[in-house]
């Protein structure tokens, strides 16, 4: 038996169910879990013991790991509610929305022929950072009042901002490699 | 007058054993163990007061194997047999080989696929068996220091070695009769060095660059736990490189070329090293070198042109540096403590750049070739239970992430890169063809996309599917890392419940069974060794499970156990102890798989107690002592 793999990630970590988490208390709850099941601390015990707390040390990873990160949070919870996506092949239906998406990924190709790339990445991860952070507040308010066809497009969109960020980042790896 | 000691009621009357253990850098150029005596981390010095162990191997017909300094020593005149820096190809493949030839001057056996042999007088050896030697040294010496067989130890890799190199690592430490707690990540063994001594918090880089490899990593140190958030680094780039650049200039200034001469190309390596290690403290040196009756070489190496000919390595580490804080996602600026570990730190212009990258300069007043086996004796002791008070608490991450071959050699992740270990992940696999019951899994690890990219780390066949309709099959197949980033791998089949069995080809490395075989073969001479030695090792686990059960069943048995479940253990119990009293090592293998077997439940319902009490935010302490 491991660690009941369908308790409740929230539950686990003695939190409510709800978008906004405390990353504070999150981390010392934590800090107490592998504290008490790392593999470190039975070095000496039985094979065993040694295996069964492999498996409960990697459920309690598994579950903080989605319970601090944004995207992962909001895809967890509307997994509860029995809303989830396919993040492979669902996507936003707001036009409007993937017009703009469109021009953000247009505006990070083009950023090579800026007459400072550094510069001009930097001005487009902050552009992005802060529409990314006005969905993830919209998530939460839609998620509280319980609209989840609301809150699954908002996280739909945020998908779009985890690929452009790790595009920017691909980007400033180039140039870091450049000024070699 | 001796006191008598008297214990409290209802506890172990067993005084407390101080188990020895110790930590060991087994490292490219170098090696060094060491241990913590009388509450002091600290390496242990040979007969001759020397510390460092030079990683160097020399094979011979008549005076067996030599190894560090005297090995070193013959390296120029017997080139071939004296093996040095085999680190760089543990783990490696016969193809991989072909990129790093050139810089090793050995003669490999020409073979086909697997693992790579080196030719000797002595025969053919593998980079696990090289290794195993320079261990089985710096055992011995821990062993004649400390008074006492070893209990077990904690054995460092750069943080960014891959599945193979760990488990090679592992392999050597294994023949080498050795013990191993845990693999330790280089760079956490320093911060563990460094943190203890100074109850350091806040984001600590670790810059290390050594012998033979780069690794940079950022960890977060908060109240004794430390966290990896991220690693970064290159397994072939390091102090040698440096040594081959002086080198080619050197044949270049001169107007020579080594071609095949191994001799004088050791001669010449040796001259750049020392020119390396004269300009720490000095602005410029001489080189002198002299060879067969023709060649003499006199040059003058400039503080500057050095720089110029290492400045275009030490900002490739620069760039690793930036990619992995941004990893972390921390900045430059965020970063509280710098620590420099390996001796290619104690070049200035290396300093100087890592210094303007952080703004502040960095840590080293611990020696920078001893602050890995500092930390790695510190987790040592720890782990073998000799700090009970201790709540340091290392996590790491997987350093590459984990996937596998899907259709038209693309790689499917299964785990991403700097994700916490240990880690479990599931992934559903189904059947391409009625009835099929077999089916063979490719895994991979690394950053890119295809499959050929990647580093492949072994095949699992599947046996035992029940046979079924083509995609009816649902065979889950369950993906572990262990806290020293080992990957194993279980499969089941969903609708039936049938267990698959899984057979690991490792694509690189040695299979268990090889290095049962290469364990036999070194008793090959002394049957009766090898039966001893199996037993004595039995017994040592019998007594390991014995001892834990004994104070987990006095503190909890009455609480989570009926009389019924009570008696079950406690016969499997007797029965093991009277196996122990016999000599029959196999024997005394079945018990403890039955006594492991009867306590099953009881171990779990203590592992799920702990869940539920930090789940209800009780104090970690008040249940964590045993």
């Amino acid at each position: 038996m491991n660690i009941d793999p369908t308790r409740n990630y929230f539950e686990l970590f003695g939190l409510s169910e709800s978008f906004d988490v405390d990353q504070e208390v999150l981390a010392s709850k934590y800090r107490a879990f592998q504290s008490a099941l790392h593999p470190d601390r039975f070095t000496g015990k039985s094979d065993q013991e040694q295996r069964i707390s492999v498996q409960h040390t990697a459920f309690v990873n598994e579950a903080y790991s989605v319970l601090k990160n944004d995207l992962k949070r909001a895809h967890y919870l509307l997994g509860l509610q029995d809303a989830e996506f396919d993040a492979d092949t669902e996507t936003s239906r707001d036009a409007e929305f993937l017009m703009q998406q469109m021009e953000s990924h247009e505006r990070v190709a083009e950023l090579d022929h800026a007459p400072d790339p550094g510069a001009a990445l930097e001005q487009l991860a902050c552009e992005f950072k802060q529409q990314q952070s006005e969905l993830i507040s919209r998530f939460s308010t839609e998620y509280a009042r319980g609209d989840l066809d609301a809150a699954k497009d908002s996280a739909l969109k945020l998908q779009f901002y985890e690929r452009l960020t790790n595009q920017l980042r691909e980007k400033q790896e180039k140039l870091d490699e450049q000024l070699l | 007058m001796a006191l008598l000691q008297i214990s409290e009621p209802g506890q172990s009357t067993a005084p407390h054993e101080h188990r020895l253990a110790a930590g060991i850098d087994l490292g490219t150029t170098n090696s060094l163990v060491a241990s913590v005596r009388s509450g002091v981390a600290e390496t242990l010095p040979d007969a001759e007061g020397t510390d460092i162990l030079p990683s160097v191997v020399r094979y011979t017909l008549e005076d067996g194997v030599m190894v560090g300094a005297c090995a070193l020593e013959q390296a120029t005149c017997d080139p071939l047999n004296t093996l040095a820096s085999v680190k760089r190809i543990m783990g490696r493949s016969v193809d991989d080989l072909a990129t790093l030839q050139g810089y090793l001057p050995y003669q490999f056996v020409d073979q086909e696929g697997g693992v790579p042999q080196i030719q000797t007088v002595a025969g053919p050896v593998t980079s696990i068996e090289v290794s195993s030697e320079i261990l089985k040294v710096l055992r011995t010496r821990a062993e004649l220091t400390l008074g006492g067989e070893l209990a077990g130890v904690v054995i460092t890799v750069p943080a960014y070695f891959d599945d193979a190199q760990r488990q090679a690592t592992k392999d050597a430490a294994k023949l080498a009769g050795l013990n191993v707690f845990r693999l330790l990540n280089e760079p956490t063994a320093a911060a563990v060095a460094y943190g203890l001594d100074r109850q350091a918090e806040g984001v600590t880089a670790v810059y290390d660059l050594g012998g033979g490899t780069f690794d940079i990593s950022i960890l977060r140190l908060t109240k004794g736990v430390f966290e990896v958030l991220s690693t970064g680094g290159d397994t072939a780039l390091g102090g040698d490189d440096f040594d081959r650049e002086i080198s080619a200039w050197i044949l270049q200034q001169a107007g020579l070329d080594a071609g095949q001469d191994h001799q004088f190309m050791r001669k010449v390596l040796q001259a750049a090293r020392s020119a390396k290690e004269s300009l720490t403290n000095a602005d410029e040196t001489e080189i002198r070198l002299e060879h067969g009756d023709q060649i003499r070489i006199e040059l003058r190496l400039t503080g500057e042109q050095f720089e110029r000919l290492i400045t275009p390595y030490i900002k490739k580490t620069i760039a690793w540096c930036r990619k992995t804080l941004r990893e972390a996602g921390v900045e430059p600026s965020e970063v509280r403590h710098v620590i420099m570990v390996g001796g290619s730190t104690r070049i200035p212009c290396v300093r100087r750049h890592v210094e303007e990258l952080f703004g502040q300069p960095p840590l080293s007043d611990i020696d920078p070739d001893k602050v890995v086996a500092t930390g790695a004796a510190q987790q040592a002791d720890i782990l073998a239970g000799n700090s009970p008070g201790s709540d340091m608490l290392l996590l790491d991450v997987l350093p590459l992430s984990l996937g596998v071959e899907t259709m038209g050699n693309l790689v499917s992740r299964i785990v991403e890169r700097n994700t916490v270990i240990p880690v479990v992940r599931a992934q559903e696999f189904t059947t391409f063809k009625d009835g099929q019951t077999a089916m063979r899994i490719h895994v991979v690890q690394g950053e890119r996309e295809k499959v050929e990219d990647c580093r492949s780390l072994a095949t699992f066949d599947l046996t035992g599917i029940p046979p079924m309709v083509a995609g009816a099959a649902h065979i889950r197949v369950t993906f572990q890392v262990d806290a020293d980033g080992l990957l194993s791998v279980s499969a089941q089949e969903k609708t039936s419940g049938v267990s698959a069995s899984v057979e690991v080809k490792p694509s690189y490395g040695l299979t268990d069974s090889e290095v049962e075989k290469m364990l036999k073969d070194s008793f090959e001479h002394a049957k009766d060794d090898m039966h001893a030695k199996q037993l004595a090792e039995q017994q040592v686990s019998a007594r390991r499970v014995l001892e834990a059960l004994r104070s987990a069943l006095e503190k909890d048995a009455d609480e989570l156990l009926s009389a019924q479940e009570q008696q079950a253990i406690g016969q499997a119990r007797a029965e093991l102890e009277d196996a122990c009293e016999g000599g029959d090592s196999e024997q005394i293998k079945q018990a403890i798989v039955k006594l492991e077997h009867a306590s099953e439940t009881f171990v779990e319902r203590r592992m799920n107690r702990s869940v539920r009490q930090v789940m209800r935010g009780h104090r970690v302490e008040e249940f964590e002592q045993d």
